[in-house]
């Protein structure tokens, strides 16, 4: 299927349908730093930001500070940084906040759903076999260097994004035959139906409609102008880039020609600004420098609610986190004992205390709020009791082994959540080891079926509006290794035969009785601990209007909605 | 101390003699000095209260540093948290006295294992001379050409995360500085009196190294020991801060640190409380080695 012929790599690299980390400087002074500033803090409890070395000297007032007050500017503090400003080429989590000010996909995703409505193109059809979509392309509409946008163009990027193999490429593997039988219309053929062919044109990991023209300008011996367009942008976006210095800032000024237009309320210019110290971020914030800031751990963003003048969103996300357990070697290659640890987890200390209530327990591999999860998934609730008596059952009577939670830098919440698996773990009798990785470490170790043995925190958000992104990603047996992501080597061939059957399932009443059985099988066989999910916490000056919170879009904004 | 003059005269072992009993001497007086400096004083006052707390944290702490108690997360100071709690509910005070151990053990071990290494390099090196002094001295060069913390960054990566490895990764960056001390002692030892004479009496090369040479290089490499516990302590805590040392969630105070910046504003006495008990195991051993080292060393002696 899909997924198979491509592999999810690219992902990998920049943090994935894992959220984005904020990787952590290295500077050796903050100890000796912290130590002076905050021997001065504890002094005065009720720290002035003024107090602390790093952060810039806040101003009480929100006022003052250029940029974030400056209504026609819109200023983002960004704690983890873009790795290219092409979107053909990567599964990053850091670099779509910038794409989408300059790249529009062909559809997108109405408010916060993940209903598909027009965009670049105007209408769309889907034959009832599911193996034709036509598209009507908008008409009147240019690219910024002025060259029209038709249906050649959207070819084009097509034929671009499946030559080079990547991003999200694999998920355009079905379609056979790219038609333009007018102008402004263009035909896909697929081999087969797939539920998440019309996705791959709606998202933030999407086919980006750059300028053919300046394709074809810049390529340099055949790489589709891949290296010109890693620095530069040519969209039909409202937005253009005006200058980028990486893990620096970005700037994006109108572009005049946009074909919305710019009557109403909208931002003259966009500023990104790459922030690498939460608290500085923080700081930023709540003086007034910046609009909005992202990235930041959640106990920052905690720390932020309820200052005057900052609010923060409190709405579901599409992500959902789990444990990743090994079901391929040692005790936790039997069901029970992978069932013993999912009742033996404590998920409401985690949700309701570590968490503050911002988070639910998981029901089963899907968020509760995404399209296909099943109510009726069961869900495993904390009970040592049963959990014990299911080790002795698989002949672990008093635990008596020892199990390895590998995290890398970068993911707060990876840390405590392993510390409270190892707490509940030592109840029933099971040594957890926590260890510290690299990012690259981390996944190379998880993604080799040599050396992957461990329990691992791991988050995923989707890319594709389809259950088929959560469940073969993580649980399919194609996707293990450095085929996907599905780093707990659960295999199931009844599993993967159904959610590949579903995924090719015109009817949307079958598809989702199909997705349905497929979540009970894999929590049934508890696959990993599904931990939680949690509600999406952005903090932003008040001042901030028109923000829809889109899960499949999480950390980008449509910056031509915003305005003050 | 002067030697006696007719240890002059007794030969090798005479003189020898002269040598032990001048330092046993020495000894006590070295601790009246170390104590007649106030400075000084301190220092060891507080570094034997450190040892103190290493040696009986379980008995002290009024909470196991490990137990999380999450309806309790984030507590300011109080009575009961004298130092507040973390973002698990762990008590801080606790965490605080038991990361004494860590830090003193990583200490210990790196220093134990650079001066055992430098010490027989130097003394190799500076014995043997020529060829054999030229490549060790190189070698050692090479390693002092790095920046030490980046040196022992990169080793510690290398050998993968953990408490253990950052110990070993610290000693490899710091054997090089005890190679060179004694190196010098021993290009300054060799062409005394006494060893002429234990030649002389007939002694082999490795007697008069073993029991003549190194015995007299004691004095310098203990203050060396004792000025670089405290930069031990401070590396160890940088290693474990960047995630490269104690691994989670071992109370230690760079890890604390490392977690508890992000609570600077709000929760100030997170990572004030592991920070001053960096600041105070440091300021301590310097103390004590500036203390030891004005108390052992001619140059310095009122």
């Amino acid at each position: 299927m899909r997924y198979v012929n491509g592999t999810r790599a690219g992902k990998q690299g920049g943090g994935s349908g894992e959220r984005a980390g904020r990787p952590r400087p290295a500077p050796w002074l903050p100890v000796v730093l912290a130590t002076v500033a905050l021997a001065a803090a504890a002094c005065a409890p009720a720290a002035s930001p003024g107090a602390t070395a790093t952060g810039p000297a806040a101003t009480p007032t929100p006022t003052g500070a250029a940029g974030g007050n400056d209504a026609s500017v819109l200023v983002i503090a960004s704690g983890a940084d873009a790795v290219t400003l092409d979107p053909g080429v990567s599964f990053d989590g850091q670099s779509p906040l910038l794409w989408r000010a300059v790249y529009e996909p062909l559809v997108r995703y109405k408010g916060g759903t993940t209903e598909v409505e027009p965009n670049l193109a105007e209408s769309w059809q889907v034959s009832p076999d599911g193996l034709t979509y036509t598209f009507k392309i908008h008409a009147g509409i240019t690219f910024s260097d002025g060259e029209p946008l038709d249906a050649a163009a959207v070819k084009f990027a097509i034929e671009r994004q499946t030559a080079l193999g990547q991003g999200i490429a694999y998920a355009l593997a079905p379609i056979t035959d790219i038609a333009t039988p007018d102008p402004m219309t263009l035909v896909l053929t697929l081999s087969a139906p797939s539920d998440s062919m019309l996705s791959a044109f709606a998202g933030m990991y999407t086919v980006p409609i750059i300028s053919p023209k300046a394709i074809r300008d810049h390529e340099a011996g055949g790489d589709w102008a891949q290296a010109w367009l890693r620095e530069n942008m040519v969209g039909t976006g409202p937005y253009l880039l005006e200058s980028y210095t990486q893990s620096e800032q970005a700037v994006f000024t109108r572009n005049p020609n946009y074909w919305r237009g710019w009557d109403g309320p909208h931002y003259e210019r966009v500023v990104v600004r790459y922030v690498h110290e939460p608290t500085t971020e923080r700081l930023m914030l709540e003086g007034g420098e910046v609009d909005i800031a992202i990235f930041l751990p959640d106990d920052v963003v905690e720390g932020l609610d309820g200052k005057p003048g900052i609010t923060v969103t409190n709405v579901p996300s599409f992500n959902q986190y789990y444990i990743g357990l090994p079901n391929q070697k040692g005790p936790t290659a039997d069901k029970r004992v992978r069932q013993a640890i999912s009742y033996g987890l404590d998920y409401r200390t985690w949700t309701d205390e570590i968490l503050g209530g911002k988070a639910t327990q998981a029901r089963g591999p899907l968020p509760s709020t995404f399209v296909g999860f099943a109510p009726e998934t069961p869900q495993y609730t904390y009970d040592p009791t049963k959990a014990k008596a299911l080790l002795a059952e698989a002949g672990y009577a008093d635990g008596g082994f020892t199990l390895k939670y590998v995290f890398e830098s970068g993911y707060w919440w990876k840390r405590p959540l392993g510390e409270l698996f190892q707490s509940n773990m030592k109840d029933l009798g099971i040594a957890v080891e926590i260890q510290e990785l690299s990012p690259s470490a981390w996944a190379g170790l998880l993604s080799n079926p040599e050396t992957a043995e461990h329990a691992y925190g791991v988050v995923w958000w989707p890319s594709f509006a389809t259950p088929y992104d959560f469940l073969f990603s993580l649980f399919a047996t194609g996707a293990q290794g450095t085929a996907g992501y599905n780093w707990g080597y659960y295999s199931n061939p009844e599993f993967d035969a159904l959610i590949d059957q579903a995924s090719a399932t015109v009817d949307a009443t079958g598809r989702n009785r199909l997705w349905a059985e497929a979540q009970r099988i894999v929590v049934e066989d508890a696959a990993s601990v599904f931990v939680y999910e949690k509600n999406y916490r952005l903090p932003m000056r008040d001042h901030v209007q028109n923000f829809v919170f889109n899960g499949i879009y999480i950390e980008t904004f449509s910056f031509y909605d915003l305005h003050e | 101390m002067t030697t006696p003059p007719m240890a002059q005269l007794a030969g090798p072992a005479g003189a020898e003699a002269a040598f032990r009993t001048g330092r046993r001497r020495r000894a006590v007086t070295t601790a009246g000095r170390v104590l007649a400096n106030p400075l000084s004083a301190i220092g060891l006052v507080l570094a034997l209260v450190l040892i103190l707390i290493a040696l009986a944290a379980p008995l002290l702490v009024p909470y196991d540093p490990l137990t999380i108690d999450a309806a309790n997360r984030l507590l300011p100071p109080s009575p009961t948290h004298p130092f507040g709690t973390d973002e698990a509910g762990r008590d801080i005070f606790s965490r605080v006295l038991y990361g004494t151990r860590p830090s003193l053990l990583a200490a210990t071990v790196i220093l134990g294992l650079a001066s055992v290494v430098g010490t027989v390099i130097g003394l190799v090196a500076g014995f043997r001379g020529g060829r054999v002094d030229e490549l060790l001295m190189r070698l050692t060069d090479m390693f002092l050409a790095f920046p030490a913390l980046v040196l022992a960054m990169g080793a510690a990566a290398a050998l993968g995360p953990s408490f253990f490895n950052a110990m070993i990764a610290i000693a490899i960056v710091w054997w090089p500085w005890y190679a060179r001390l004694v190196r010098g002692q021993v290009l300054h030892l060799k062409h005394e009196l006494f060893v002429d004479a234990a030649r002389v009496a007939g002694a082999s090369e490795r007697r008069i190294v073993l029991r003549h040479i190194l015995p007299n290089c004691w004095t310098p490499i203990i203050v060396q020991m004792s000025l670089d516990v405290g930069y031990a302590i401070l590396t160890m805590a940088s290693l474990s801060f960047i995630g490269l040392g104690a691994q989670p969630p071992a109370p230690e105070w760079g890890a604390m640190v490392a977690v508890g910046r992000d609570y600077i504003l709000d929760q100030p006495w997170y990572v004030a409380f592991p920070g001053m008990a960096i600041f105070v195991a440091v300021m301590a051993f310097n103390l004590l080695g500036d203390g030891l080292q004005e108390a052992l060393s001619p140059r310095w002696r009122r």
